[in-house]
């Protein structure tokens, strides 16, 4: 068991590495210049060396990837171009309004998926368990921000319930993180159903029925664990898929999490930053996949056994 | 519908999928629907124009939607292209006895219609089905260009993704041993990558075009395929007829194409459906975040992206919302049926 976390947290590593790499060389290949940003329009070729000097951009790549790396490795990522502080600084700072959004987001796509799959499986074929189905595929397929601009004519602009946009009160939370939320539901909605569906036929199920234990105390205590399985691991998955589609959720509510930092970063071609987000996004991506991939021995002991 | 039956496959076995395509009324009305939407929307031209199709005048035959006349040749006084909006050029085609034909929808994608009483956006009316937008453009010709654009953007990508998807897939599981280890480390990495995030930095930085977007989105699309070719095609290079063609001498290239590929065929196909939509929808993504194809390009993004800043225009939003939730559905119903049909449990019955 050990051997595997150590061999999964090497691949990741690795992973991690090559993410750097391929980001920092597209970034580099760009026909944008940092420094012609920077020095403005009417910036001689002087200024513009200076500048291009100061950031060190004037150095061989190879060294640049190799001095960012090292960096790295101490937990520095750099220095923003445009607001001289360093990229940690400033991530760290938005991180926890993204932390909040996801997490929300989680919330509400699990208990959104468990709750409407539950429902649905022991509705089978009836209208709740079409109705659902049909909400779950609507869920799934909708763009995020279709399903963003919708939420917000409805519950912003027509009845007024939440605020269009912005961050501080609970109030502000509830439309991002369903919007984030809902594609995940969709999909807990169906998994949950069809594992549900096959857990209420297994023969310990219906000893349990037949012993005379009441159907909710079934549902709850023998069925819904073991559907629960799948989902778990989804989980995990979700939370590097979040890091990266935030990005969208983020610039319709006007969100001050790190997509709003990379939003502007792009716009002014501030590569640390946008470097510094990318890793953290994939950062997520690769521990999230990781924690899906260890979690489920933990959870499931058949898996364990092997 | 000789291509569909191509497409399924020779024999009983094609057949049987064919007719259980069929049988899947939602998925088979949903195929013709949408080729029905997207046939409109090639004629675009020909719907909706800020040109007549035709107009009769002095015993002469003018095509304006083809042929550009100078506005001279109706009369006017100036060499300049005629607009066929202006007041003044019908009052001289009028009074010349000319007769114009108009396309159902007399504007084209980027016409501003200058004669509206309202502030823009403007509310639905009789002369703007579904409104305008807010510089003044018809939605609906908006619409019937942005879908065109939209579709045709989704589907070269998706031929162009499923082409790299399938060779890169064929190579790792034809090949195996450390080509296979190599790429599927590389895929690893390059799906560590945050899509959304690598596709605004580039479509921000590299001037957005029809070209460049799909190169762009090609980047990433490819990956979807990969996997399963890969797996199918690791489980067919070993099967009795592939090492009988190796042993026959036959080139690979030969063998892969001709007695390989064919096995991964119903897995490729299956996902063509769900690789279009979610194409769409990334186009649109981008639109909407304004890193999409060029500005004034006519586009769902771009018009959700109009409804969202004009919060109090639903005219906008709604179409926009609609037209994309229909044309993703028509596409799932079809990648649905496609599913099923090419199910063998159920194609073998």
């Amino acid at each position: 068991m050990l051997q595997l976390v150590i061999r999964r947290l090497l691949g990741a590593m690795l992973i991690l590495l090559g993410v750097a790499a391929i980001t920092f060389l597209l970034l580099f290949m760009l026909p944008a210049d940092p420094a012609v940003q920077l020095a403005g329009r009417s910036a001689t070729a002087q200024t513009v060396a200076n500048i291009r000097h100061e950031l060190g951009l004037d150095r061989p790549l190879i060294y640049q990837f190799l001095s960012y790396l090292g960096h790295l490795a101490t937990g520095d990522l750099g220095r923003s171009y445009t607001q001289k502080t360093g990229v940690t600084t400033l991530i760290m700072a938005r991180l926890p309004a993204t932390l909040v959004l996801m997490a929300a987001g989680i919330v509400i796509e699990v208990t959104l998926g468990l709750v409407l799959g539950i429902v649905a499986a022991i509705n089978r074929g009836g209208m709740i368990d079409r109705g659902v189905m049909m909400l779950s595929f609507v869920g799934v397929s909708a763009p995020q921000f279709v399903v963003a601009l919708f939420l917000l004519y409805v519950f912003a602009a027509t009845l007024g319930w939440f605020p269009m946009s912005g961050f501080g009160s609970l109030g502000h939370v509830v439309l991002p993180a369903t919007t984030l939320g809902v594609l995940g539901a969709g999909w807990y909605a169906r998994m949950v159903r069809s594992a549900m569906i096959d857990v209420l036929n297994q023969d310990y199920v219906r000893t349990a029925r037949a012993k005379g234990v009441s159907e909710v105390r079934v549902i709850l205590r023998h069925a819904v664990p073991n559907a629960l399985l799948p989902i778990i691991a989804m989980i995990g998955i979700d939370i590097g898929q979040f890091m990266s589609g935030v990005v969208v959720v983020e610039a319709v509510y006007g969100w001050p999490g790190i997509g709003q930092l990379a939003w502007q970063a792009i716009q002014q071609v501030d590569i640390p930053i946008i470097m510094g987000v990318t890793l953290i996004s994939a950062l997520a991506i690769v521990a999230g996949n990781l924690v899906a991939d260890l979690a489920a021995p933990f959870i499931d002991p058949r898996i364990r056994a092997r | 519908m000789s291509i569909l039956s191509r497409l399924a496959g020779s024999g009983p076995v094609g057949e049987r999928r064919l007719a259980l395509f069929k049988a899947n009324r939602r998925g088979y009305w949903a195929l013709w629907i949408f080729l029905v939407l997207y046939g409109l929307s090639l004629c675009a031209e020909v719907i909706a124009n800020d040109r007549p199709i035709l107009i009769m005048m002095n015993s002469r035959v003018y095509v304006p939607v083809a042929v550009t006349y100078a506005e001279s040749d109706f009369g006017g006084d100036f060499e300049t292209d005629a607009d066929y909006r202006d007041p003044y050029l019908a009052k001289l085609i009028a009074d010349a006895g000319g007769r114009v034909i108009w396309p159902l929808i007399p504007f084209a994608a980027g016409t501003i219609n200058r004669n509206l009483d309202v502030p823009t956006p403007a509310p639905p009316s009789p002369v703007n089905w579904l409104g305008t937008d807010d510089q003044g453009r018809d939605v609906l010709a908006r619409l019937i260009y942005g879908f065109r654009l939209s579709v045709s953007f989704g589907l070269v990508l998706t031929v162009l993704s499923s082409l790299v998807g399938v060779a890169a897939g064929a190579v790792q599981g034809y090949y195996g041993g450390l080509t296979d280890l190599i790429f599927q480390r590389f895929i690893e990495i390059w799906s560590g990558l945050p899509t959304l995030y690598i596709l605004i930095i580039l479509s921000s930085v590299i001037a957005p075009s029809f070209l460049t977007l799909l190169a762009i989105l090609l980047l990433f699309s490819w990956m979807n395929l990969v996997g399963v070719v890969r797996a199918e095609v690791l489980r067919a290079r070993n099967f009795d007829y592939v090492r009988a063609a190796r042993a026959l001498g036959l080139g690979t290239t030969r063998i892969v194409l001709r007695h390989v590929l064919p096995n991964a065929m119903v897995a490729t196909l299956t996902f063509l459906p769900f690789i279009l939509s979610g194409s769409i929808t990334t186009l649109t993504s981008l639109d909407f975040l304004g890193f999409g194809l060029p500005t004034g390009s006519p586009s769902l993004g771009e018009l959700l992206s109009q409804g969202k800043t004009n919060i109090q225009s639903p005219w906008l939003g709604i179409t926009g919302f609609l037209v994309l939730a229909i044309m993703l559905s028509l596409l799932i119903f079809i990648g649905e049926a496609v599913r099923d049909a090419f199910d063998p449990r159920k194609a073998w019955k």
